[in-house]
């Protein structure tokens, strides 16, 4: 058929008409990934394992045979052997032609290592290689090698190493390549090691300097924000200090406020926080120890103590299970925290986390372990009791009437949180006896128009209530507390309005509410929460016989725990010295002893009489009788 | 082998021994004992009191001329046989005390608190609530138990005070009883249903030494028994003799006559939180003794498997009595005859074996 009009207007209208799938490529799906594929997968284990025994055998040979030959020679210079002093010389040629023969199967047997573990070569291009290897800084931006010349009259040539964003550039430029590129001293330099020892004391300014051999060492500081310069011909690195990371400075505490004491904070920089902790309590006696965690992604953790105070069996106890997590990166201290605490199955923290540094001062000095994690801003404390988590730096700062009436509200408002909507729905359901007359007919009275059961009314109230909690937390700023309280007063209000819950309810709620704010500590308010919602249901099905299992059983439980060896529930259970500080809070200068449960190496605090001017004469009164 | 429990202290043992023997003073004891001794209710309670108190003492008196636990003791004084029926005995006396208990915490808590429950629902959640608690640790429970006390005490203290209205002190008079002699024997006869004091004896080597024990007798036998004296004494000046023998709930009874006006008055259903925590502790503590005494008696590592099978097992025997009343008066009749057996043999056969064991040795030494 031509190319006629009316076969061209056919093909118009069936272009039109007929659909025609777009040409797109198809959709993309993470698949498994192949096996050999991963950039991880080497050469087969058994293969590498026999290459690697070669190429050892071959330089053991090596070594064999230049033993042999020292041995000869001494013996041949003892007895004055002319014939073998004779041949020495080419036997030494022979063994050199060996060696070069065999420094590839060296710098074979080395590149067969990881590159880790490898170890500084005197060659800057070799360690350029394993720098591009190890960042893969083809395509890793971070990465930034800076070659130069060490100025001189033999100029030398070198590198440095560095991550783009965590370094300070004006430490670079004026305090390292400053002094290596144009402060020549015009002396003859000196060649291999010593090079590197005299670039280091006496031509670069900055405050840390380090030699490294490993490659290991080299990557860990690099990650850590320092500079690497590599020389040629030397077989070290050096690491600089230049670490110049953005970092939020040190504000006032966001959870743990207080009217009185400090207002310092803690910060995610690591060093900040140890730096923090150590002008709160300068004293030589503060041991900070870092350990790496994490094997793919190794972070710093500190475990920070007074040595001359806290039990060495616990800090040991901290390093052990510390030193035996294998995983992946651990990113906050509360993941931290599940890796080495004693019941991970329980809801109750076993560690105080605290973001005030004051507070975590006063727990390293009692004796207690703070583990401080590098971009965290809070310091968890080991061990604990549960009493600590009532326990409030201000409490001293406070007389002690006063801090004792805070924690004993606080432990009223604990109980409140925990038991008042179970102990009503017990009551309203199965015990309306213990109830006066008139209380009873207002409670039903104000009922009768509300459609729902009582367990229904206030489950929904308290999903309502940690709804209005939960959005005041994630909506940002001024804007979250005023969702919090118009939330609170529109939904009671209306929910009253619309017969959904009767005013009682609302009021159940609110103090319950309220009561949960009282509790200091962040995470054991949550845990005490979810003990709430459990002994609802149970206080539906049983009344107070059901809250009385729950009771029970969370004192049990509470009672059976232990944190990193200290059980939970001591002073009180098991019995131990108490002193003045678990419940009551007593004068501070009657609190002679550290807590008995820490079995501190030195257990006193201060003297039986620690003001030592009640025992003496008052100046004013000396001078009167002379 | 791992059931043995960790080590504990004096306030744990005056935990255990007291929460072993008081809780049975919320249910049937004191009218048991009214109607036993009359108006000298009291005074048994107290010499049953004693009597337990001096046989535990007489047990650990043994426990420290011959170490290791009451079986260890017996195994070596008396020979293994005995030991290992002291231990049967002791095995079926604590799952008997568990199993009566049980049935009637689940009658009481069913009169009182739930009227519309299914008694078995009762007794599967108190039996699923004692298996937890076993499963937790003794440590554990006696902690609780010793947190609890001061609770009990100001209480019942508590109590007794604002009941103070209602007391009638002639309902005390002697002529109203039925004399001395009666009282003393009717204490002497109840005195075993505190055989569970052995339990200290049992698990001996996690005190920290004999002079804890003898601590844990005295203080916790002590307190147990001078507040069940009381109870029994301000029952009666309550209710007297011929009202207080029917009465099943002694405790509840006096609490819900507590009236001081329109906003403090029929405070028993609050109370019973601590009936309820009492009862459930002393079923824990009967089913982990009985637990051990079974694990010893099969030499066996753990009893952790043992735990929901014992716990079912003897949840479907309480289910077996008739009614409540058959399951008290089944309890009457075990605590005088079959729990006695813990209060006075065990002790006197010990203390036999040991002075014969030591004449032996004297004999031995003197034959050079």
């Amino acid at each position: 058929m031509g190319n006629t009009l009316i076969t061209q207007i056919y093909e118009s209208i069936k272009k039109l008409l007929i659909y025609k799938p777009p040409k797109n490529p198809k959709p993309f799906v993470l698949d498994e990934i192949e096996k050999g594929r991963s950039d991880l997968a080497g050469p087969q284990p058994q293969e590498e394992l026999n290459q690697a025994a070669r190429e050892l055998k071959t330089l053991i040979d090596y070594s064999r045979r230049l033993e042999e030959l020292i041995t000869k020679s001494i013996s041949a210079f003892r007895s004055n052997d002319t014939a073998v002093i004779g041949r020495l010389p080419e036997e030494v040629e022979a063994l050199k032609k060996v060696k070069d023969n065999t420094a590839p199967v060296l710098l074979s047997y080395d590149s067969a290592a990881e590159p880790l573990d490898r170890l500084v070569s005197p060659l800057l291009e070799e360690n350029k290689a394993l720098i591009d290897r190890l960042y893969n800084s083809d395509i890793n931006k971070d990465i930034l090698i800076r070659r130069f010349e060490i100025a001189g009259d033999q100029p030398v040539k070198a590198m440095l190493v560095f991550l783009d964003g965590m370094i300070d550039k004006q430490i670079l430029d004026l305090g390292i390549l400053q002094p290596l590129m144009l402060l020549d001293t015009g002396k003859t330099k000196p060649v291999g090691n010593e090079l590197l020892t005299t670039i280091s004391e006496n031509c670069l300014p900055s405050n840390q300097t380090t030699p490294v051999s490993k490659f290991k060492d080299v990557a860990d500081a690099i990650n850590g924000g320092d500079t690497a310069l590599f020389i040629e011909g030397v077989e070290q690195a050096l690491t600089l200090s230049t670490k110049g990371y953005k970092q939020r400075g040190v504000e006032r505490p966001q959870i743990e406020q207080s009217i009185r004491g400090s207002q310092a904070a803690f910060s995610e920089g690591l060093r900040t926080n140890t730096g923090l902790l150590r002008t709160m309590l300068p004293t030589n006696d503060l041991v900070t120890e870092i350990l790496m965690i994490g094997d793919r992604v190794p972070q710093k953790c500190a475990v920070m103590y007074l040595k001359s105070v806290a039990n060495p069996d616990l800090v040991a106890e901290v390093k052990r299970r510390l030193k035996g997590i294998s995983t992946d990166y651990i990113v906050d201290l509360g993941m931290l925290e599940q890796f080495i605490e004693d019941h991970p199955g329980v809801i109750f923290p076993q560690m105080l986390s605290t973001e005030r540094v004051d507070r975590a001062a006063v727990n390293i000095a009692e004796g207690r372990v703070a583990l401080v994690y590098e971009g965290v801003p809070f310091v968890h404390i080991v061990p604990v009791t549960f009493f600590s988590f009532f326990h409030s730096v201000e409490d001293f700062s406070l007389k002690p009437p006063a801090g004792s009436f805070m924690r004993l509200l606080r432990i009223v408002g604990t109980l409140v949180a925990v038991i008042l909507p179970s102990m009503y729905l017990g009551i309203n359901y199965f015990h309306q006896e213990a109830l006066p007359t008139e209380l009873a007919l207002a409670i039903a009275g104000a009922r009768e128009k509300v459609p729902f059961p009582a367990v229904v009314e206030i489950l929904m109230m308290e999903f309502s209530f940690e709804l209005i909690r939960e959005a005041g937390l994630r909506v940002p700023g001024l804007l979250g507390s005023s969702i919090g309280i118009v939330g609170a007063i529109i939904l009671g209000q209306a929910a009253v309005a619309a017969n959904l819950v009767s005013p009682i309810m609302v009021v159940i709620i609110a103090v319950t509410g309220l009561a949960s704010f009282s509790i200091p500590d962040y995470r054991l308010a949550f845990a005490l929460r979810i003990t709430r919602f459990a002994f609802l249901l149970l206080s539906a099905m049983m009344g107070l016989v059901g809250l009385s299992f729950g009771l029970l059983v969370i004192t049990v439980v509470m009672c059976s725990m232990k944190s990193f060896g200290m059980p939970y529930m001591t002073p009180v259970a098991p019995k131990t010295m108490a002193g003045y500080d678990t419940l009551i809070r007593g004068p501070v200068f009657r609190q002679e002893m550290r807590p008995d449960q820490l079995n501190a190496q030195d257990s006193r605090r201060q003297p039986a009489v620690s003001r030592k001017w009640t025992k003496e004469k008052p100046v004013g009164k000396k001078e009167e009788k002379e | 082998m791992n059931y043995q429990p960790g080590k504990m202290g004096t306030a744990e043992g005056m935990a255990i021994v007291f929460l072993l023997t008081f809780p049975t003073t919320f249910i049937t004891t004191p009218a048991t004992l009214i109607n036993d001794a009359a108006s000298l209710g009291w005074l048994a309670a107290f010499i049953h009191g004693v009597i337990s108190m001096l046989s535990l003492l007489v047990i650990l008196y043994v426990c420290k001329q011959v170490p290791g636990n009451l079986f260890e003791v017996c195994e070596q004084l008396l020979g293994p046989v005995f030991a290992w029926l002291i231990a049967l005995y002791y095995a079926i006396a604590f799952c008997a005390n568990y199993v009566l208990l049980l049935r009637q915490y689940a009658e009481n808590t069913l009169i009182t608190a739930l009227p519309m429950s299914e008694f078995s629902f009762i007794i599967v959640a108190y039996s699923i609530v004692a298996a937890i608690l076993v499963g937790l640790s003794l440590e554990g429970m006696a902690r609780a138990g010793y947190i609890l006390l001061p609770f009990i005490v100001v209480t019942l203290l508590v109590v007794f005070l604002l009941l103070t209205p209602f007391y009638e002190i002639y309902r005390l008079a002697p002529w109203l009883g039925l004399g001395l002699g009666t009282a003393l024997f009717a204490g002497a006869k109840i005195a075993g249903i505190n055989f569970g004091v052995a339990a200290v004896a049992i698990v001996a080597p996690s005190f920290q030494n004999n002079r804890t024990m003898c601590q844990v007798a005295l203080l916790g036998m002590g307190l147990s028994f001078i507040l069940r004296t009381m109870v029994v004494f301000f029952y009666t000046m309550l209710f007297g003799v011929t009202v207080g023998r029917e009465k099943m709930l002694p405790f509840f009874e006096m609490v819900r006559l507590v009236y001081l006006g329109r906003y403090v008055q029929r405070l028993e259903s609050l109370f019973i939180i601590l009936w309820v925590i009492n009862g459930l502790l002393d079923l824990s503590f009967s089913l982990y003794f009985a637990l051990y005494c079974i694990a010893y008696l099969g030499r066996l590592p753990t009893m952790r498997p043992l735990i929901p099978v014992v716990a079912i097992l003897l949840s479907h025997i309480a289910m077996i009595p008739e009614d409540v009343v058959s399951a008290m008066m089944d309890y009457a009749v075990i605590g005088k005859t079959f729990f006695n057996v813990g209060i006075y043999a065990v002790p006197v056969l010990l203390v036999a074996a040991l002075g014969w064991k030591k004449r032996k040795k004297v004999k031995q030494w003197a034959a050079g």
